[in-house]
């Protein structure tokens, strides 16, 4: 088994339960998407996937020999480093050229040896998903990694992301409170319940794999039932892109 | 950047230009070179000075002893900072002793280490005794405030110790390390010179300084005066010129906000 099993995972922090009961499985070479409004654990979830947090109850089933690498929800780069510096300080020499490759594909060509205090917040994001994606991690856990980033990008980077990670065999969590982000990029997703208790999914998404693009009828009424079912999880009022 | 680097050294000329003028000011009120000498006479004092005999080896022999006490200091208190900064019952441990260096008057330490040592090693003991605990503390504040969010990073990606030192801790440490610099040297001057005032060894700025008083040589107390003031205005400087570069990449800063 190449996939990554959570059974009965629960997580509190000062005896306040963020999530329990947790069952998911995210299988090899597909994005799943974890849905759900601020505030229900899906950031503690990732933190507890690649081991920065250890769970309170259930486990996390990762194959052995298996790593994580990690798009943070801020970009985290080291100020004092170049973004080439960047890429060198978080893998070898290989990974480096890999990276270096990616980042004209993300509209960063000739970004090499800035430094991240002259890039704007959207570009700085690029960047962290450069590192994460040029690793040869496995697993690829991604924590509102598009947040900084606009529709228009959106629609081009997303379904590329698809692409690619599905072409290198990637098993990529997406954990997202954006439908949009879903639609263009998920193959199947759950959404975070209401009172913390549990998980409902998977759902397959309705869209033929092809279909990803922004102006593509099948994606929007994948969006938006994707907003309705936000919707009636109560708190969940905000847009497709609602931050 | 260039700009303000500019009004700032006019402003700091300004500032010594207003201090040499109230002391000559000063001077002129009083009459008197045995009690305030004018700035010109300090001048002259000064080029006497260093033309007398024995003049640079007496400048060495402080020098010396500056260097080592400040060597010593540095090191040992980049050790203890850093461990202090990493292990917090290691800074409980150690708080009190700093607490105690930081309040005890120099004299008395110059006191006991004059019947625990020889006299040209005085200067340096104490020294570095007063010079560690800035260093140690500065540093254990350092790696305090090595961002989490980074050091998180560092672990997910498994970046091995020397490139987690060399490119997160040594650069974050870097602002620390650079004003522990140039306190713990600025602070050793000041101790070694008067240090040397108590201990008297043969050779040392603190035994000129002392047998100028003796002879009321005011001028040349001055002299010895101005020459302190200069060495520490040139490694201040020096220090300057290196925080500008290295800090280089915070001027990116400037061109977003």
């Amino acid at each position: 088994m190449e996939d990554v099993i959570v059974k009965g995972l629960g997580k509190s922090f000062d005896g306040k339960p963020v999530f329990s009961g947790i069952d998911m499985a995210f299988l090899n070479g597909e994005v799943t998407a974890v849905l759900g409004p601020s505030g229900r654990g899906k950031t503690t979830l990732i933190r507890v996937l690649c081991g920065l947090e250890r769970q309170d109850e259930g486990e996390v089933r990762m194959p052995k020999g298996i790593g994580c690498s990690v798009v943070f929800q801020e970009p985290r780069l080291l100020p004092w480093l170049t973004v080439e510096g960047n890429l060198r300080y978080c893998m070898d020499g290989e990974g480096v050229g890999r990276a270096l490759k990616m980042l004209a594909g993300l509209g960063l060509e000739g970004f090499e040896s800035r430094y991240p205090a002259g890039l704007s917040g959207g570009e700085q994001q690029r960047v962290n998903l450069v590192r994460a994606l040029a690793s040869r991690e496995k697993v690829l856990l991604m924590d509102e990694p598009f947040s900084s980033i606009g529709l228009g990008m959106k629609a081009e980077l997303l379904p590329f992301l698809r692409e690619s990670t599905a072409s290198e065999g990637k098993t990529v969590v997406l954990v997202t409170h954006s439908p949009v982000d879903v639609a263009l990029m998920a193959d199947r997703f759950y959404l975070m319940s209401d009172d913390g208790r549990g998980a409902d999914g998977p759902f397959e998404l309705e869209i033929e794999k092809g279909g990803r693009r922004l102006d593509d009828d099948g994606l929007g009424r994948e969006v938006h039932k994707l907003m309705k079912l936000m919707a009636s999880l109560g708190k969940g009022g905000q847009g497709p892109d609602g931050r | 950047m260039r700009r303000s680097t500019l009004t700032s050294s006019l402003y700091a000329a300004i500032g010594v230009a207003a201090l040499i003028a109230v002391w000559q000011a000063g001077s002129m009120l009083i009459g008197n070179s045995l009690l305030l000498p004018s700035p010109a006479e300090a001048l002259r004092a000064l080029g006497t000075l260093v033309r007398s005999r024995g003049f640079f080896s007496d400048l060495w022999a402080s020098t010396a002893r500056v260097l080592k006490g400040f060597a010593l200091s540095y090191a040992l208190g980049l050790a203890f900072g850093a461990a202090s900064g990493m292990m917090r019952p290691v800074r409980y441990m150690l708080s009190p002793l700093f607490a105690a260096l930081r309040t005890i008057p120099f004299i008395s330490l110059s006191v006991l280490a004059i019947i625990w040592f020889p006299s040209g090693t005085v200067p340096v003991f104490v020294a570095f005794l007063m010079a560690f605990p800035i260093v140690a503390s500065d540093v254990s504040e350092g790696m305090v405030s090595v961002d989490p969010l980074l050091i998180e990073l560092t672990k997910v990606y498994k970046v091995p110790w020397h490139k987690a030192v060399t490119g997160l801790y040594l650069p974050s440490l870097a602002p620390h390390l650079v004003s522990a610099f140039s306190q713990a040297l600025g602070m050793s001057w000041k101790i070694v010179v008067s240090a040397e005032v108590l201990s008297m060894p043969s050779r040392g700025i603190g035994g000129r300084m002392d047998s100028a008083r003796s002879f009321l040589e005011t001028p040349e107390l001055f002299a010895w005066t101005l020459l302190l003031v200069a060495l520490g205005f040139a490694a201040d400087a020096a220090l300057g010129a290196i925080r500008a570069r290295a800090f280089r990449w915070r001027e990116g800063r400037l061109w977003r906000m």
